[in-house]
């Protein structure tokens, strides 16, 4: 199963795709929100982990325009940032966020919640 | 010219031009070194991430030069800020067992003092137990900047026995470095919040005094409410201010009448009494109805404005002519 990962610290990032990587996903990786866009239309991923401050578009444009377009509007995103105060929350939710995972984080905790989202989704 | 003032020329011109070739040298060579680091990142990046995906794993090997101890240090650095929880845990103990953190610690002992600052910043983010008597002893650090660092990195470590020595270090430079003091006591509030109050009670420091009285009320310790109420009517008007705002935030109702004495109080400067008034109608308590009334026909726009914001949150209707402009002032809340 495809997840895009779309997170601007390459640490961060390895450390996430690693991770999933682990437990079985198959990972593509974007490292701006530019690229995170282009990646979710091309590839179609099954969900996306989507950092919220990114450079070039940040991760609500991202989702924004995600949602607008047919073929993406429905892909699951766990949004991951460490600005979870109640308006970014909010916000997300407004938007279709369907997780969020304030950083500091664990990845082993990622992963779990990314499974959850997943499983929700087939089971819906 | 004279053939000394020629020659005089001459050398400046090339003191100058040497000057000018070894700082483009310098800026080469760090350019190279940055380019070598970010070859070596990546396949470090990937090293730590596998590392920590598997709880089996053995440690990576230890870096074999300077290049990869720096690489490896700014990776682990980027990831620990990210990280909580078991793989945290395991990315310091990597850091321990790779050599990192005793580099480090040689750092504290570093002649120039912006390297031992960065040491303890650093060894604050790596929270090793291998780092705590060298940052103990650097407690006695010539410079402030790395003492406070020190005792940042030990309240980031829960060091029990040097609490005290801590506290010391941190109350000595409040005056003159108060964003890094208050860094240090954020961590106190929560580590050991009774702390605060013990710092607060003892404390001469009016500068100490602010701090405390700020991170007291925004991170709503109520057990230190008692503390709050006194220093509300301390004559330093900024520390009265913070008290009266952290009164409010924590909701404390036993607070109303200090805050209504602060309230009306014309002699006391305009943030006291507006703070009072704000901190009024955040708790709430209908017993300020009448001293806010009053407040809000006040002649001090501010002081006016602030209380009729309050008599909207205890429920009173807004007033015809709420002031918003200074010198708009007439009336406010009925």
């Amino acid at each position: 199963m495809k997840i895009l990962v779309a997170e601007d610290s390459s640490t961060v990032r390895r450390l996430v795709a690693t991770r999933l990587g682990a437990d079985g996903f198959d990972v593509i990786e974007a490292e701006d929100g530019e690229q995170a866009v282009e990646l979710a239309t091309a590839e179609l991923p099954a969900l996306i982990v989507l950092d919220k401050v990114m450079p070039k578009l940040d991760g609500f444009e991202v989702i924004r325009l995600l949602r607008e377009r047919v073929e993406t509007r429905s892909i699951p995103i766990v949004m991951l940032t460490e600005q979870a105060g109640e308006e970014d929350v909010l916000d997300g939710l407004d938007l279709g966020v369907d997780e969020y995972m304030p950083k500091p984080f664990s990845p082993r905790e990622l992963s779990l919640r990314v499974k959850r989202v997943l499983a929700r989704r087939a089971s819906a | 010219m004279s053939d000394a003032s020629v020659v005089a020329t001459l050398v400046l011109i090339i003191a100058i031009a040497v000057l000018v070739l070894l700082i483009l040298a310098q800026q080469i060579v760090h350019r190279i070194k940055r380019r070598a680091r970010l070859v070596l990142r990546p396949a470090c990046e990937l090293a730590v991430a596998e590392y920590l995906a598997d709880e089996n794993a053995s440690v990576p090997p230890p870096p074999r030069n300077n290049r990869e101890h720096v690489v490896l240090r700014q990776v682990a650095l980027a990831a620990l800020i990210e990280l909580r929880g078991r793989e945290r845990a395991r990315l310091t103990e990597l850091l321990e067992r790779t050599g990192v953190v005793a580099r480090t610690v040689e750092e504290l002992a570093a002649r120039r003092r912006t390297r031992r600052r960065r040491a303890a910043d650093m060894l604050a983010e790596m929270r090793s137990d291998q780092s705590r008597s060298a940052l103990v002893a650097a407690l006695d650090d010539l410079d402030a900047a790395t003492r406070l660092g020190c005792a940042r990195a030990l309240v980031e470590l829960g060091d029990d026995d040097s609490a005290d020595h801590i506290v010391e270090v941190a109350a000595a430079e409040a005056d003159t470095s108060p964003g890094a003091v208050g860094d240090v006591f954020l961590g106190i509030a929560a580590w050991k919040p009774s702390l605060l109050g013990e710092a607060m009670s003892s404390t001469s420091s009016r500068g100490l005094r602010r701090i405390l009285a700020s991170i007291i009320g925004e991170l709503r310790i109520s057990d230190h409410t008692a503390l709050l109420r006194v220093a509300l009517t301390d004559t330093d008007d900024e520390l009265a201010a913070r008290s009266a705002r952290g009164l409010g935030l924590i909701g404390d109702d036993g607070s109303v009448e200090a805050l209504t004495q602060a309230l009306g109080d014309a002699r006391r400067e305009r943030r006291v009494r507006t703070a009072a008034a704000t901190s009024l109608g955040w708790i709430g308590d209908r017993r300020a109805l009448a001293s806010l009334r009053t407040a809000a026909s006040s002649p001090d726009w501010a002081v006016a404005a602030a209380s009729a914001d309050a008599l909207v949150l205890l429920g009173e209707e807004r007033g015809a002519t709420r002031p918003d402009t200074e010198g708009g002032l007439t009336v406010a809340a009925a």
